[in-house]
């Protein structure tokens, strides 16, 4: 069944709290508000860029294909959607997908292969103190993620220190 | 800092450390002696006011000698540690020192990361603490690498590696702690000039865990540095940018690993394979 929402068109997300780099064909997208950094693969960036909100899904599947040998499909589309909705990656709605059986899933994947599905991977992006060393006993913390001995002992006199 | 900067302070010294000048002072001249080890590698005499000052207040006074007190160091009016054991406030105070420098050297961008160098390239292995990244540093040197660091992948714009290249922090069973061992004892030589990257190796030791990896891609890559990048949040469009250049020409290996000895055979073929 066709779903209306197919004829919408979809808008990347690109204001002064994102910022976008390009990684060989991949795309970084470094979200200022969350502190959280999303990586589309190719093909998801591939479709992201086509998001301008004058393209619906069959016109961003036509737009895409020839790039992956014709392997990226409407429902490419919606899925890559789909993910970039749960990842704050469009400006706009995207449509809901299609129920479907796991077995028609991984048909559908089999189909199409790997290399043609769209990824997005998100990750927080550490504050100082998560990406350095931990930190000693006895050094001065805020939580037990510090301290090398996975405790930040409870104040005294105001001061909190690792174990 | 004004109640600190009226204690008597017998000894100052002030240093740049990948371009910000730090200054540390102690009510007794001998600490000062004592905590060269401890300061990060490469320094060079400050050229601007010191921005970040330790102050040292030593437990023992020479007025009163028979009377222990504790020592306590301060970053600017911030304490940092108060304890009875002159060792653990040197340890401290390198760690805080690193993390301030890799937090806000204004040129260089730093990764939580071990990095020895291999035929002109950099191999780095980002992580957390606890992942083993030392004990693989150790034996790429046993192998013949030069050690650059075990601490930090100091990266400029262009993606090269320059060194950090403190005594290699080794845990030790013995004390239960971390010895400090130069980089010599385990047959490296230091490196001096930046190399760019060639391999990137995103592991962690687990018991019984065998060396499989796969290749990992270039937006990947990135995220294995980023997520070990010690200034990210503070200027994330910097980040990108130097993270993007410092994968551009390297191979991006990840899988868990058991014994180091397998990795540094497994890496070191890569690297000859793709000269």
């Amino acid at each position: 069944m066709r779903d209306r929402s197919d004829a919408a068109s979809f808008v990347a997300i690109q204001n002064q709290n994102v910022i976008v780099q390009d990684v060989f064909g991949e795309l970084l997208v470094y979200d200022l508000q969350r502190n959280m950094v999303r990586r589309l693969n190719r093909v998801a960036a591939a479709i992201w860029k086509q998001c301008d909100g004058q393209k619906n899904v069959a016109e961003i599947a036509r737009a895409v294909a020839p790039e992956f040998e014709g392997q990226v499909d409407v429902q490419a589309v919606r899925l890559a959607l789909h993910r970039f909705s749960r990842a704050h990656l469009l400006a706009g709605p995207a449509p809901e997908l299609p129920r479907v059986t796991k077995a028609s899933r991984r048909e559908w994947i089999k189909r199409m292969g790997i290399a043609a599905l769209p990824l997005v991977t998100s990750m927080a992006v550490p504050t100082p103190a998560q990406a350095a060393s931990c930190f000693p006993a006895l050094h001065t913390c805020t939580s037990n993620s510090q301290c090398c001995s996975g405790t930040c002992l409870p104040p005294v006199a105001g001061i909190r220190v690792c174990a | 800092m004004e109640k600190l900067d009226r204690l008597g302070w017998a000894a100052e010294l002030s240093f740049e450390s990948f371009g910000l000048p730090i200054g540390i002072r102690a009510n007794d001249a001998g600490l000062l002696q004592l905590i060269r080890p401890y300061l990060p590698p490469g320094l060079k005499p400050a050229s601007a006011p010191v921005k970040k000052l330790y102050s040292i207040v030593g437990g023992r006074s020479a007025a009163h000698p028979h009377i222990r007190h504790l020592h306590v160091l301060y970053g600017n009016v911030e304490r940092l540690a108060r304890t009875a054991e002159l060792a653990t406030v040197f340890e401290i105070l390198r760690s805080d020192v690193n993390l301030y420098v890799a937090g806000n050297a204004p040129r260089r961008l730093f990764v939580h990361a071990g990095v020895v160098g291999w035929k002109g390239r950099a191999i780095v292995i980002p992580g957390p603490s606890f992942s083993g990244k030392t004990t693989l540093v150790q034996e790429f040197l046993r192998a013949g690498a030069i050690y650059y660091s075990d601490e930090f992948a100091v990266l400029d714009r262009r993606g090269c590696v320059h060194p950090f290249a403190s005594p290699l922090s080794v845990r030790s069973a013995k004390s239960n702690g971390q010895e400090i061992r130069p980089a010599e004892e385990f047959g490296g030589s230091i490196g001096v000039r930046p190399l760019p990257i060639g391999c990137i190796v995103t592991t962690g030791y687990r018991r019984g865990a065998e060396w499989k990896p796969k290749e990992l891609s270039k937006g990947l890559g990135v995220l294995a540095l980023l997520a070990n990048t010690i200034a990210a949040r503070k200027n994330p469009s910097k980040t990108l940018t130097v993270l993007s250049a410092a994968v551009a020409n390297a191979g991006i290996l990840k899988s868990g690993r058991g014994e180091a000895k397998a990795v540094v055979e497994s890496v070191l073929n890569v690297l000859e394979a793709a000269a």
